[in-house]
């Protein structure tokens, strides 16, 4: 079917159905390039009193209809028109993605926590899931704690991996076993059994089929792990999205006959996220980081050369979940972003409120700054988490030379911030900041990227649709991403290596497309601002002032070349990696104070 | 007989006796031996051909020879004041005397040549020769010896000391510690998964040595550590050893390893084997034992010989992870070849508490590091400073009498 | 596009109240439709799987797990007491024998001959539910439980510890701003449910603790109280399985914050009926709000009783009260809802409304940080 669109898309309506709101989107192909043009939402529709999931993709729908003048809604009530009739009516394509009812809910199983099991995670996690637990071997758990583990859970579906291709019979055997025994539930309950799909050894498949099929509706993929060496991912991962489609969906209400309009399969919101993020990887051969804060979680993608990975943080959030960002970062780390003193139990307590009246919004500029201490915190623990998923395969012969026995090697995550070219952030918090710079700066605190890196939010969460759509148009999905998805911030500069504090770290030349040019020498501990808009780059000299930083062409070796602008310009971040905070409030103010000035990150006359 | 007396008076003045005798118990001594020290007359090595040491209780006498016929040139002289405290009590004064001998003098004839007498010996000295004045010595004990070498020693003993206590402290109080990443042995966790999803055993050799071997000691430590996360895993161990009670040793501590991870049932004595006590018949047999039973990962900890690189290429065309471990310099660089990882040296003996964390083990690591640095530095500065005359260093590394 | 107002709490003296009471399990209902039933009384009943137990049998008997179904005496499925033989090895010519003994009493659940392990499931816990309201029952979901309906006397709270409790209602303080702390807790208080006004203290959560009271009410506590309480954070609002040792209930948020007169005036006018309290709370899809639930007989239901409905939008003259700093627990009258949004302190524009507050004071506060009290 796709190949069929993909010869003459000229519109396209997508849906992304999150569980509090169904966000539509209208993508035309205007002057030969595909646009955004009209967007929609209305109250998503899943639960009580409407249960039809539809009737919430129509009210968005009709909002751009109404807007647009096109007509997007069937007259006889039976969904979106498609194909596009004479220009103003009806689109070629719609498509959708959904997260409504708490998303996709997967238990996965493995052998070995961080190899059979991680790579089963991995799939999990990139098809969209949300991954309630991860079982093991060597998980430290007694077999019955397990077992009683899965009972409470209520998972959309387990998968099951573990044993390389010829490996590990007995371990395998007993996880099935375990699984078995728990018999477990789904978690919308209903006539259908629990989906299991088995992604490991292949020698054990007649032993789980003997095991788990009666009692399951039991699916056998090629192995996620077929060698120690080598990851296969993709079996399980489209497995997964089948399964979403066949039980899952089909048991929410609406979504039977949401799949009858959509022209492409419906994808899990993240798993749509993350197929975006890993095209425009790919296309502009770049190592991309991607964010989305919620309310409830906060998830991370990341695609560092060609690898990608997603992380779901499941409670750090800002709404939901704020009390556990403040139960997992401490007071104090958040209030070290914070440029005044503060009651602490009068913040618990307004923090605890939050938790409770989840859907407030900051009304005072002291709250706002709360608010965004806090999305530091969130994102910055989520990034710590992220970090340490996203490593190299584990458990793998390796060719060492006598160099290589004396080699220190202190960090094997694959993201690397000096190898990041593009940090995304999306979600409330960071796309409606009421200053591009308050996003750009929470994004600069939280993840301290080093060297030079663009920054981007996406404007109105727009990635899921385009997910989607890269499926059945890459190049619709590119151009819409580029022009309309992507917010360009600008770019920010940070040296990394240590810095002798009080002197001079870097010298600034730019020339701005406006004509203006710059030199300056920048000390440590600063954070300057130069507006650039997003059209021209600005050409930049930086050269480091202390033998051993590195601005990205090495230690010590000055970068000539091009800065992309944005709506706030370039960032030049001199207060080091990891970026030194001081713990006296007296130092500390007054420092916070200067860097909020120096950016202009809040109206005049207020730090 | 006035000439007779002038004759005597000048052939005493000939001889000059020395001056400036001094007595004083040595430094760090039990207190039965005292010091003695003086300046050379001036025709020492001509007229003055040695010199003799005498000794009495009572500063009139009578003086007893103690040392006789010392060449010229020697201005010291320690003498022990009794040698049996039991027999010959000890006394609180001493008094000696120095006797210059003169060149060409005529020996002393004792009244009885069988019987040596001490006494008239010296008298006839006193009476030939030039002498000083008597001079008191009092013996003394002095425990501590305060010789620059051993004060340093001691100070850096108390340092080990107090830093061991200091990060067993601080590691105790839940401070994670900083201890450099050793690729090798973070390997061995992994290396204990891969064994687990490949479905194969773990082969772990202890070396070849006898038990009392610190390296043995070492990989037995380790196997503890091993044999844990291999029940913890549910995958399978086999030890292979060379020596009979080393096998015995290694097969308690992988059944303690087991029921530490709580898998008792897990453990099989079977799988702790004891191949061969001839190092080449041994040799064979492990080898036999990756052929056979393909463990997905080797380990080789504890102190090899020539059969380091026999072992490790048969692991490595078995396509096992291997990590090996040895202080056996000459096998080094065979596990460097042929292994994935190689711990070098020392790095197999700071396995047990890189792995275990154990607040006493890793405070003597890191107690034990700084040592090595300070002597690191001391050596480069040493020969430095040795080079260009200064031997002041050498001095503080110096223990006893010389340098 | 319609704003999403954070639905207000129910505060309602005459309502109609249908409760599901569910097994977690499938089991066997014990009522019909239309039977009355206490709230104590038992409604449905099944029995928990008991505890897992995996023991390698195999390796017991030093014997290859292939053949551990030759030395198994038992089945699957069979029940064994705790120390019956369950395995016994052939041994070497009759020799050397060894026995595996059952760990627990139960059943076998399974053995593998892969793993060599048997796998005993102790005997199972029975597990019952209540109907925990006075009530009618109206539908019996087979097999799983029933739905009870009720005339009755609701209060939602924000947010609540612990579960399901059934007591007495009593007044520890005489006005909603009140403090309650231990002066208030009597040892007359013991079994039953305390009402608070303002907020409660640390001590006097502790005293109730001490002095076996069933349950508090308090308008504010400190969120800082939790971790003294609990022992741990509560960093995501989904509660009611807390160990306290009561069931307390907060109406209207964390700090010191005056009960809602209209919330005290009715929890005083209950006082002395039998109440049954829930601290269950779940902030997320599916929303579920910690409760004080006073049944009455239907007959008592006033006729002219206006069923609220929907819930509607908000509309000038409603009450309202603020829920976010720096107007959180301030109670007010919209007096104007002006339709363009307006660009706040904070620098980001938003659609707000204006409140007269209980002080006189006048200001415009975003829609999202109120909430309507309903009546």
């Amino acid at each position: 079917m796709s190949e069929r669109l993909s010869e003459r898309l000229r519109s396209v309506l997508a849906t992304d159905c999150g569980s509090t709101t169904t966000k539509a989107i209208l993508i035309e192909l205007v002057d030969g390039e595909y646009r955004q043009t009209w967007r929609g939402e209305a109250p998503t529709t899943v639960e009580a009193p409407f249960e039809d999931v539809t009737r919430g993709v129509l009210n968005a729908a009709q909002e751009i209809q109404e807007l647009s003048g096109r007509k997007l809604l069937r007259d006889d009530g039976g969904g979106i028109l498609t194909p596009e009739q004479d220009g103003s009516a009806g689109v070629d394509a719609y498509i959708s993605t959904s997260s409504a009812g708490g998303g996709l809910q997967v238990v996965v199983g493995g052998v070995v926590r961080s190899m059979s099991a991680e790579s089963a995670m991995r799939a999990a996690l990139g098809a969209g899931a949300i991954v309630m637990d991860t079982f093991a071997t060597n998980d430290k758990r007694q077999a019955h704690e397990q077992i009683e583990r899965i009972r409470q859970l209520r998972p959309d579906m387990i998968l099951l991996a573990g044993g390389v291709d010829g490996g590990t019979r007995k371990h395998v055997v007993s996880m099935a076993e375990r699984i078995r025994a728990a018999r477990p539930r789904t978690r919308l309950g209903g006539g259908y059994n629990l989906p299991i799909i088995f992604a490991g050894n292949d020698e054990v498949r007649d032993d789980i089929e003997a095991l788990l099929a009666g009692v399951s509706a039991l699916e056998i993929v090629d192995n996620v792990r077929p060698v120690m060496e080598t990851e296969n991912l993709d079996p399980a991962r489209d497995k997964i999205h089948d399964l979403f489609m066949e039980h899952v969906m089909a048991q929410a209400p609406g979504y039977a006959k949401l799949m009858g309009w959509a022209n492409a399969p419906i994808m899990p919101t993240p798993g749509a996220v993350g197929l975006i993020m890993q095209t425009i990887a790919r296309r502009r051969g770049i190592n991309v980081l991607g964010v989305d804060i919620g309310g409830a979680t906060t998830d991370v993608f990341s695609v560092f050369d060609g690898h990608f990975n997603r992380t779901v943080s499941a409670n750090l959030g800002m709404s939901y979940s704020v009390s556990n960002v403040l139960a997992e970062a401490g007071l104090p780390m958040i209030l070290r972003w914070v440029p005044f003193a503060l009651d602490e139990k009068g913040l618990r307590n307004r923090i605890g409120n939050k938790m409770i009246r989840p859907t407030t919004i900051p009304e005072t500029l002291e709250e706002l700054k709360v608010e965004q201490a806090i999305a530091r915190e969130a994102l910055r623990l989520a990034f710590l988490q992220h970090r340490e998923f996203a490593v190299g395969l584990k458990g793998v012969q390796k060719q060492r030379t006598i160099a290589d026995a004396f080699r220190q090697i202190g960090d094997d995550s694959l993201v690397q911030m000096m190898k990041l070219d593009l940090l995304v952030g999306s979600g409330g918090v960071l796309s409606h900041a009421p200053r591009r710079v308050q996003s750009m700066r929470m994004m600069i605190d939280a993840f301290a990227p080093e060297g030079i890196t663009e920054l981007a939010v996406d404007s109105i969460f727009m990635m899921p649709h385009l997910g989607v759509l890269s499926t059945v148009q890459e190049d619709a999905a590119t151009q819409v991403f580029e022009r309309d998805c992507m917010i360009y911030l600008g770019t920010c500069v940070a040296p990394r290596g240590e810095q002798r504090p009080g002197r001079k770290v870097l010298r600034v030349q730019l020339s701005l497309p406006d004509g203006a040019t710059v030199d300056e020498e920048l000390s440590d501990g600063e954070l300057r601002l130069w507006p650039c808009g997003a059209d021209t780059p600005a050409t930049a000299t930086l050269t480091p002032l202390q033998g051993r930083l590195d601005v990205g062409a090495g230690p010590g070796r000055a970068f000539e070349g091009k800065l992309r602008g944005g709506e706030v310009g370039i960032v030049i971040d001199t207060r080091g990696r990891p970026i030194v905070v001081p713990d006296d409030p007296t130092v500390r103010v007054p420092k916070l104070e200067s860097w909020v000035r120096d950016l202009g990150e809040y109206p005049d006359g207020e730090t | 007989m006035t000439t007779l007396l002038i004759h005597l008076w000048v052939s005493l003045a000939v001889a000059a006796p020395p001056t400036g005798l001094t007595v004083e118990p040595p430094p760090h001594n039990g207190g039965l031996n005292l010091d003695l020290s003086w300046e050379l007359p001036e025709d020492d090595g001509g007229a003055v051909s040695g010199y003799a040491v005498l000794r009495a209780t009572d500063e009139a006498g009578p003086y007893v020879l103690v040392a006789d016929a010392l060449p010229a040139g020697t201005h010291t002289f320690r003498d022990k004041v009794t040698t049996d405290p039991r027999v010959d009590p000890l006394l609180d004064t001493y008094w000696y005397r120095i006797v210059s001998l003169e060149l060409g003098a005529a020996p002393f004839v004792p009244a009885d040549p069988d019987t040596p007498d001490p006494e008239a010996h010296a008298s006839w000295m006193l009476s030939s020769f030039a002498a000083t004045a008597p001079v008191v010595g009092q013996p003394r004990a002095v425990w501590i010896n305060t010789r620059l070498g051993w004060l340093h020693l001691m100070a850096l003993i108390g340092v080990v000391g107090g830093l061991m206590l200091y990060y067993a402290r601080r590691a105790q109080q839940g401070e994670e510690i900083f201890i450099r990443r050793i690729p090798g042995i973070d390997a061995i966790e992994e290396g204990i998964g891969r064994a687990t999803e490949m479905g194969r055993p773990v082969l772990y050799v202890p070396g070849i040595d006898e038990l009392q071997d610190i390296q043995t000691i070492a990989s037995m430590l380790i196997l503890g550590q091993v044999s844990e996360t291999v029940a913890e895993y549910q995958a399978d161990l086999i030890v292979s050893c060379c020596i009979p009670i080393v096998r015995e040793v290694a097969d308690e501590v992988v059944k303690a390893g087991f029921y530490q991870a709580g898998h008792p049932d897990a453990y099989n004595p079977a799988d702790v084997r004891f191949i061969s006590s001839e190092q080449f018949a041994f040799t064979a047999g492990t080898n036999g034992i990756i052929h056979r039973e393909k463990p997905a990962t080797n380990l080789y900890l504890g102190r090899f010989f020539a059969e380091s690189l026999i072992l490790a290429e048969t692991g490595f065309v078995n396509r096992s992870i291997q990590i090996a471990g040895t202080a056996e310099a000459t096998q080094l660089p065979f596990f460097v070849a042929a292994c994935d990882y190689t711990l070098i040296g020392e790095e197999l003996f700071a396995v047990s508490a890189y792995l275990s964390r154990d607040p006493r083990l890793v405070s003597s690591l890191k107690a034990s590091d700084f040592i090595k640095i300070y002597v690191v530095v001391c050596l480069l500065l040493g020969t430095l400073l040795n080079t260009l005359g200064y031997t002041y260093l050498v001095q503080l590394f110096t223990l006893g009498e010389g340098g | 596009m319609a704003a999403i107002f954070t639905p207000g709490l129910k505060v309602s003296e005459h309502t109609v109240l249908v409760k599901d009471r569910r097994l977690p399990i499938e089991g066997e209902v014990l009522v019909e439709v239309g039977q009355q039933v206490g709230a104590d009384e038992i409604v449905a009943r099944t029995e928990l799987p008991g505890k897992i137990y995996p023991v390698n049998v195999a390796n017991q008997l030093a014997i290859d797990p292939g053949r551990l179904g030759e030395a198994m005496i038992k089945a699957v499925g069979d029940s064994v007491a705790q120390g019956d033989v369950v395995a016994r090895s052939p041994g070497l010519f009759g020799l050397f024998k060894s026995e595996a003994t059952a760990p627990v009493s139960g059943t076998i659940e399974s053995i593998s001959t892969i793993t060599g392990q048997v796998i005993y499931q102790a005997a199972p816990i029975p597990v019952e539910v209540d109907a925990y309201i006075r009530g009618r029952v109206i539908e019996v979901i087979e097999g799983e439980g029933c739905v009870i309906q009720a005339a009755a006397t609701l209060i939602q709270g924000i947010f609540g510890l612990g579960g399901e409790v059934k007591a007495e209602l009593a007044m520890a303080v005489e006005a909603p701003a009140d403090v309650l702390d231990v002066s208030a807790i009597t040892p007359e208080l013991a079994g039953k449910i305390a009402v608070g006004g303002s907020y409660a203290t640390l001590e006097g959560i502790q005293a109730a603790i001490k002095h076996g009271l069933a349950g508090i009410v308090t308008g504010g506590f400190d969120y800082d109280e939790i971790k003294e309480l609990l022992g741990y954070e509560v960093g995501v609002a989904i509660t009611g399985g807390e160990d306290l040792g009561l069931t307390l209930i907060v109406t209207e948020g964390f700090g010191k914050i005056q009960m809602a007169p209209a919330t005290f005036a009715l929890l005083s006018k209950k006082a002395g009926s039998r109440a049954s309290i829930n601290g269950a709370t779940q902030i997320r899809a599916g929303v579920i709000r910690p409760e004080v639930v006073v049944t009455f007989d239907d007959e008592q239901m006033p006729a002219d009783r206006i069923d609220p409905g929907e819930p509607r939008g908000i509309a000038i003259g409603d009450e309202v009260r603020g829920i976010r700093a720096p107007w959180f627990g301030r109670l007010g009258e919209v007096t104007d809802l002006p339709v363009e949004p307006v660009v706040l302190g904070s620098g980001s524009p938003a659609r707000v409304m204006e409140v007269r507050f209980e002080d006189g004071t006048v200001a415009r506060i975003p829609r999202a940080n109120v909430e309507v009290i309903e009546q």
